[in-house]
């Protein structure tokens, strides 16, 4: 057999072939495809009497030009750009950091959003560019350590030993929740052809989903509802492009079955939060409810005109900030608290708890003809409500745009994820796009008076902690996939050869 | 001939075979050549961007077998999207070439 030696004319072929490769991963591969298909020959040539210098010879005229042959596939294996993406990204980020720094403008906010905006930022760059393939090459020892991570997390909550504080571990668990979902997706592509074990995984996932949902409530359902649908969105897609592959009039209806199983604990455990989703002034019983929240801002939106702010007389705001507009009419007892029972000292460590906090009603530190829209916003406004803010302060023309620019952040999103033709990359790009998605959505709903559980975020422009490090992880994932889709390729399964 | 037409009759081809079953580039090569009676022979290299681009449509997708001598080889299989594909581009060949009949036959025998 011809045997390879690295000063070969074979040698210096492939070296010139692969040469022309831009991204350098990649020339290992093609570089044993064509060495392959070159001792093929050389062999032929051999078994037909050639000598092996001349077979070598004969066999590397027949490939053809090697710079000509790497060029061709150069050009095939281009790494992608999404420019507009980017760009919207990064306003959309710039947006979300003037919200943090200057809504509540003092230099330990502007300090504490840059030491998450700055992170973030760096995350989504690197992750953009070197994410997907290193997630390729480290998959199996990621998803277990993420998947560990997440049971150590869990474990916890169960001591109940909250080191980091209770706040920062429920948030992260928040997160962690949603960072299983490309976990989830990598394992449902990894096990597509092996139904056994798919179904085992469906099914133990149902049980460890209706325990969890069931019995325990330390993770939020916001998270939930998020991991449910964006998990069962991707299956969809999957089926849809045959990556899992079977009968769809099957495979749809089995998956409608378990949406309907999965749906029925987020219904029925707590139906008291579904009731103040659906129909808020159902459920609201005071003005220290999420719910009120909910009702507050459906009236003042209300009230706003198309393209100018909110304008209400000092009577109108007392009368929203205190809630009883809402509720003097059905039962005076519920508004709020009344500061004529409590006692200075109480009254000064509530106002200035709630002052730390951003809550309300803050109208108690002003007078009437000193009042102002600021002081009758619903609680931690500055994050929640960061839609529903600026179309109160400048109109619904405000709004509208914001939305749109979301809209079309997403659009781009989405348009990006629809041309990538990788099955891994395209069903993990998917999963991470819909859980940036239902994010967004929940958040627009909450902000037109419909919060459903625990407020969720706004990728990239509300809550500007663990949120924007989280949330550029996925878009950063996204953006990699996309970025690779011409260069990286599923990993290949290896078969064996069949028996003759 | 026009660039694209051969780029079109390349690809079709190389679709077709692997209509017939799985193929590594090397046997799509010997494949091509022995059923055109030594008609199209390729510059042999040439036939891998056009694999590339064709699992980048979709229209082929690919796996990997060790093989007796231990070479491990890149197989090619056609996917169901890469079979509608086929169908389009035997059309259009076929536009192509009845065309091409009808300005030659109109030539020789008018």
């Amino acid at each position: 057999m011809h045997k390879n030696t690295s000063d070969s004319s074979i040698s210096c072929f492939l070296e010139e072939v692969t040469a022309q490769i831009s991204y350098k991963p990649l020339r290992p591969s093609i570089r044993q495809e064509l060495e392959n298909h070159i001792q093929d020959r050389v062999e032929e040539y051999i078994t037909l009497g050639a000598s092996s210098a001349d077979a070598e010879q004969q066999a590397l005229r027949a490939m053809g030009d090697a710079i000509t042959i790497g060029t061709e596939l150069n050009e095939v294996h281009q790494l992608q750009k999404a420019p507009f993406l980017s760009i919207i990204t990064a306003l959309l980020l710039l947006t979300g950091f003037g919200f943090s720094s200057f809504i509540r403008w003092s230099p330990e906010q502007m300090a504490n959003g840059l030491l998450y905006y700055i992170p973030g930022a760096i995350i989504l760059i690197f992750t953009a560019l070197k994410g997907y393939p290193l997630l390729i090459r480290y998959r199996k020892k990621l998803a277990l350590v993420i998947c560990l991570l997440y049971l150590a997390q869990i474990a916890i909550f169960f001591s109940e030993n909250h080191y980091f504080g209770w706040d920062l571990t429920y948030r992260t668990l928040y997160f962690a929740t949603l960072l299983l979902i490309p976990v989830v997706t990598i394992m449902l592509y990894r096990f597509r052809n092996n139904r056994k074990i798919l179904l085992l995984t469906v099914f133990g996932s149902l049980a460890v989903w209706m325990y969890f949902t069931y019995f325990r409530s330390y993770v939020t359902h916001t998270a939930l509802i998020i991991f449910i649908l964006s998990i069962l969105t991707t299956i969809c897609f999957m089926i849809h492009r045959g990556i899992i592959a079977g009968a769809k009039r099957k495979l749809y209806p089995a998956l409608l079955t378990l949406l309907f199983f999965l749906g029925i604990p987020l219904i029925s455990s707590d139906r008291e939060e579904f009731t103040a989703f659906i129909n808020p002034r159902a459920a609201v019983y005071s003005t220290w409810d999420d719910t009120y929240n909910g009702i507050l801002i459906q009236e003042l939106l209300s009230k706003t005109p198309f393209i100018h702010g909110l304008q209400l007389s000092a009577v109108e705001m007392i009368d929203y900030g205190s809630g009883a507009w809402y509720f003097a009419s059905r039962d005076p007892q519920k508004i709020g608290f009344n500061p004529s029972d409590k006692s200075p000292e109480e009254l000064d460590w509530i106002l200035k708890t709630m002052y730390e906090h951003g809550g309300l009603p803050r109208y108690f530190k002003y007078p009437l003809d000193n009042v102002t829209l600021w002081d009758i916003l619903p609680q931690h406004y500055h994050n929640n409500y960061r839609i529903a803010v600026p179309i109160l302060l400048f109109g619904w023309l405000a709004g509208f745009a914001l939305i749109a620019a979301l809209g079309l952040f997403y659009l781009l999103i989405f348009s990006c994820i629809n041309r990538i033709h990788g099955q891994l990359a395209s069903s993990l790009a998917f999963c991470c796009g819909q859980c940036l998605l239902w994010q967004g959505v929940f958040y627009v709903l909450g902000n037109l008076g419909y919060q459903y559980a625990s407020f969720p975020n706004l990728p990239l422009v509300s809550e500007g902690r663990l949120s924007i490090v989280f949330n550029m992880l996925l878009l950063g994932l996204i953006m990699s996939a996309y970025r690779f889709d011409h260069i990286i390729d599923d990993p290949l399964p290896l078969k064996p050869i069949a028996p003759a | 001939m026009d660039k694209r037409y051969m780029a079109l009759g390349t690809s079709m081809l190389v679709l077709k075979l692997l209509e017939q079953q799985d193929m590594y580039g090397y046997q799509i090569i010997r494949e091509l050549e022995q059923q055109s009676q030594k008609v199209f022979q390729l510059q042999e290299g040439t036939l891998y961007p056009i694999l590339h681009t064709l699992e980048q449509q979709k229209a082929v997708t690919s796996y990997k077998q060790t093989v007796d001598n231990g070479r491990v080889r890149k197989y090619y299989a056609i996917t169901p999207h890469g079979k509608l594909l086929l169908t389009e581009k035997a059309q259009e060949w076929n536009v192509y070439q009845t065309a091409i009949n009808q300005v030659m036959g109109g030539v020789l025998f008018a």
